[in-house]
C-alpha cells in the first residue's frame, strides 16, 4: 500500500481523496494555488505545497509544478481527482516515467478512449450498440456529405473527435444547417481540443442518460455497479443523479451492465471508470463514452452499494484484486444527489463567487454532504462553481425525494447565491415525482422552455 | 501574524542597524521603529538650511525590508552545481540580478531580484524544497527621499 499520496486537485474531491487516504493509513499532500490558501483541503491534508498563482493553468494544470511538488514531498502516488489533469495523457505518462503511480487507468487507455471515433469502433467490435453515425471524420469537401447525413437522418449531432463531457457538440435540425454546423464545430474543436476533426451521430430525442460505475483490477476482473440515472442536465452538464434509475428494471440492468463489462474488458481497463449510455423512449440503449476517472457522482454509487469507491480505487492502484462480483452488490435503497453550485439560477445560472457568511449543512438519517465550504470561507472566482453535493438515501424513490426536500430546506448557505432554491423547485415538480426524467427535463419543465 | 512571528522580527532587527522595518503580506501589516535619540538629531538637521536646493538634500534614507519570493515550487539552490554561491548575506543587489536557482523536474529556473538593496538574511538553506511564493531572501531596500515638508505630507 502507498505510504504517501499527493492529491492533484482542490475543493470537495480533494477532501474526498484525503478522507479515503486517512482511512487507509496513507499520508496526504495537498497542492494549492496562491488563491486557495484557505481552501479546506489544504487544512485537512498532512502536508501542503503552494504550487503557483491563482490561474488554473499556472497551478492545478501545471504539470512540472505538480511533479515538482510530488518530488519534494516524496510521494509514491498521485490521485488526480476529476477535471484538471485526471484525463491528461501527458500527465499520466510523466507520472509513470517519474516512478510515481498515477491512481487511474493507464495513459494508453485514456488515449484510446479520448478518441471518440476509435472508441466507437472498439465498441462495435465488442458487440456493444453505438449510436448510428459515421466511423470516420467528415469533411465539408466530401461530395457524399449530404448523402451520409441523410442516411443517419435528421436531427443529428456533429461531435468533436477529441471532445467529450458534453463539450464540442452541435445539434443540426436539417440539411440547410449542416455545413455551417460542421464548420463551426470544427473551429470550436480546434480551439478546445487542438484537433478540428468532427463526426456525425443520429440525435436521440429526449434520451435518458444511464451510466454504470466500473471497477477493474490488474487481473482483468471487472465489476459493474447498479446504474446511475443522470438524465437531469442543463447544457449537457449533470445537475441531479439518482440510483437506481426509474427507467431500468432488473433485466435491463443486467443487460446493460454486462455490456458495460464487455466494453471495459475489450479495452483492458483498470482502476475506476464509468461507461455511459443513452437510452431512447423505446428502451434501446447506445454506448456514448467512457469516463476514465472517478466522477463527481461516484458518491451516488457509494451510497446505493455501501462500497467506498475511492478506497477501492486506491487499493486497485496499489495492486490489490477485487474479491467480489456484481452479483454480490446489493442495492441498499434509492439515492438522489443534487449538485449545489454557487450560481444564480434565476439569472441564467451566472456564477456567484464571494464570501459565505453563514453555512450549516443538513443532517439526520440518510443524508450525506460532500463539501469544502465553511462559514467565513471566500469562494474564489477562478475555478468551477460546485460547492456541495447533497445526497439522500431512503427505502424507495418517493421517500428519498421527501428526504431530499427536508435536507434542502435545512441547508443554510448565506452570502452568495446558490442553486438550492432551484433544486427545491425540481424536488416538488410533478413530472420529477412521476419519474418522467430525460435530458430535456430542465428546459421543458423547470425553466419553461 | 502571531506573537512568535513578532518575536522573530524583533530578534532579526536587534543584531542589525535597521531603524525601520515595515512588513506587509496579504493584508497583514506590522511596522517596527527603533527609538533612538541620536537618530532624532539627524532627522532634524536637514531642515536648518532652507537655501539648499531640494535635490541636494538626500541625507535620510528610508529603508524597507522586503522579500524576494520563489517563482516556482521546487528545490532551492544558492548556485548552479559546483559553482560558488551567487550571493551572500551583506551583498548589495540590483533588480534583474540572478540570486538563486530553483530546480524542478530537472529544469533550472533563475530567481531574479526585483529589489535594489542589501541582503540581510538568506531565509532558506541550500538544497531544500520551497513552495511557490515562499520567502527566500530578506532585503533591506534603499530608496533615497527628501525630507522637506512636501514629502512629509505625502508620506
Amino acid at each position: 500500500m502507498f505510504k504517501k499520496v499527493l492529491i492533484a486537485n482542490r475543493g470537495e474531491i480533494a477532501i474526498r481523496v484525503i478522507r479515503a487516504c486517512r482511512e487507509l493509513g496513507i499520508r496526504t499532500v495537498a497542492v494549492h494555488s496562491d488563491a486557495d490558501r484557505d481552501c479546506l483541503h489544504v487544512r485537512l491534508a498532512d502536508e501542503s505545497v503552494c504550487i503557483g498563482p491563482a490561474s488554473a493553468s499556472e497551478s492545478y494544470l501545471n504539470i512540472p509544478s505538480i511533479i515538482s511538488a510530488a518530488g519534494i514531498t516524496g510521494v509514491d502516488a498521485i490521485h488526480p481527482g476529476y477535471g484538471f489533469l485526471a484525463e491528461n495523457i501527458q500527465f499520466a505518462e510523466v507520472c509513470e516515467s517519474s516512478g510515481i503511480k498515477f491512481i487511474g487507468p493507464s495513459a494508453e487507455v485514456i488515449s484510446k478512449m479520448g478518441d471518440k471515433i476509435q472508441a466507437r469502433k472498439i465498441m462495435e467490435k465488442a458487440g456493444v450498440p453505438v449510436i448510428p453515425g459515421t466511423d470516420e471524420p467528415v469533411s465539408l469537401e466530401d461530395v457524399h456529405l449530404f448523402k451520409i447525413a441523410k442516411k443517419i437522418g435528421y436531427p443529428l449531432m456533429v461531435k468533436a473527435r477529441l471532445g467529450g463531457g458534453g463539450k464540442g457538440m452541435r445539434l443540426v435540425q436539417d440539411e440547410e444547417a449542416l455545413k455551417n454546423a460542421i464548420a463551426t464545430a470544427q473551429a470550436e474543436a480546434k480551439a478546445s481540443f487542438a484537433n478540428p476533426e468532427v463526426y456525425l451521430e443520429k440525435n436521440i430525442e429526449a434520451p435518458c442518460h444511464i451510466e454504470f460505475q466500473i471497477l477493474a483490477d490488474l487481473k482483468g476482473n471487472v465489476v459493474y455497479f447498479p446504474e446511475r440515472d443522470c438524465s437531469i442536465q442543463r447544457r449537457h452538464q449533470k445537475l441531479i443523479e439518482e440510483s437506481p434509475s426509474p427507467q431500468v428494471n432488473a433485466k435491463l440492468r443486467k443487460k446493460m451492465g454486462e455490456a458495460a463489462r464487455r466494453v471495459m474488458k475489450a479495452i483492458k481497463y483498470t482502476s475506476a471508470g464509468t461507461v455511459e449510455f443513452l437510452m431512447d423512449q423505446k428502451g434501446h440503449f447506445y454506448f456514448i463514452e467512457i469516463n476514465p476517472r472517478v466522477q463527481v457522482e461516484h458518491t451516488v454509487t457509494e451510497m446505493v452499494s455501501g462500497i467506498d469507491l475511492v478506497k477501492e480505487q486506491i487499493r486497485l492502484a496499489a495492486g490489490e484484486e477485487l474479491d467480489y462480483d456484481s452479483d454480490d452488490i446489493k442495492i441498499q435503497g434509492h439515492v438522489i444527489e443534487c449538485r449545489i453550485t454557487a450560481e444564480d439560477w434565476e439569472r441564467d445560472f451566472i456564477p456567484s463567487p464571494g464570501k459565505v457568511t453563514n453555512f450549516a449543512i443538513p443532517g439526520g438519517p440518510g443524508v450525506r454532504v460532500d463539501t469544502h465550504i465553511y462559514s467565513g470561507y471566500t469562494i474564489p472566482p477562478f475555478y468551477d462553481s460546485l460547492i456541495a453535493k447533497l445526497l439522500t438515501i431512503d427505502k424507495d424513490r418517493e421517500s428519498c425525494i421527501h428526504r431530499m426536500q427536508r435536507a434542502l430546506d435545512e441547508f443554510i448557505i448565506e452570502g452568495i447565491k446558490t442553486t438550492i432554491p432551484f433544486y427545491q423547485k425540481v424536488m416538488r415538480n410533478e413530472h420529477f415525482l412521476e419519474g418522467e426524467i430525460h435530458t430535456n427535463f430542465i428546459q421543458r419543465y423547470v425553466l419553461g422552455g | 501574524m502571531d506573537l512568535e512571528q513578532v518575536k522573530k522580527f524583533i530578534e532579526l532587527i536587534k543584531g542589525t542597524d535597521i531603524e525601520e522595518l515595515y512588513w506587509e503580506k496579504e493584508g497583514t501589516k506590522i511596522a517596527f521603529k527603533r527609538a533612538s535619540s541620536e537618530k532624532l538629531a539627524e532627522e532634524n538637521a536637514p531642515v536648518a538650511t532652507p537655501q539648499v536646493s531640494p535635490s541636494a538634500t538626500t541625507t535620510k534614507e528610508e529603508k524597507k525590508v522586503l522579500t524576494i519570493k520563489s517563482p516556482m515550487v521546487g528545490t532551492f539552490y544558492r548556485s548552479l552545481p559546483d559553482r560558488p554561491p551567487l550571493v551572500m548575506e551583506g551583498n548589495h543587489i540590483s533588480p534583474g540580478q540572478k540570486v538563486a536557482v530553483i530546480e524542478a523536474m530537472k529544469i533550472m529556473k533563475d530567481v531574479v531580484s526585483n529589489l535594489q538593496g542589501k541582503i540581510v538574511k538568506i531565509l532558506v538553506e541550500n538544497a531544500t524544497p520551497v513552495e511557490y511564493g515562499q520567502d527566500l531572501f530578506l532585503v533591506e531596500t534603499e530608496t533615497p527621499i527628501q525630507t522637506d515638508k512636501k514629502n512629509d505630507a505625502n508620506r
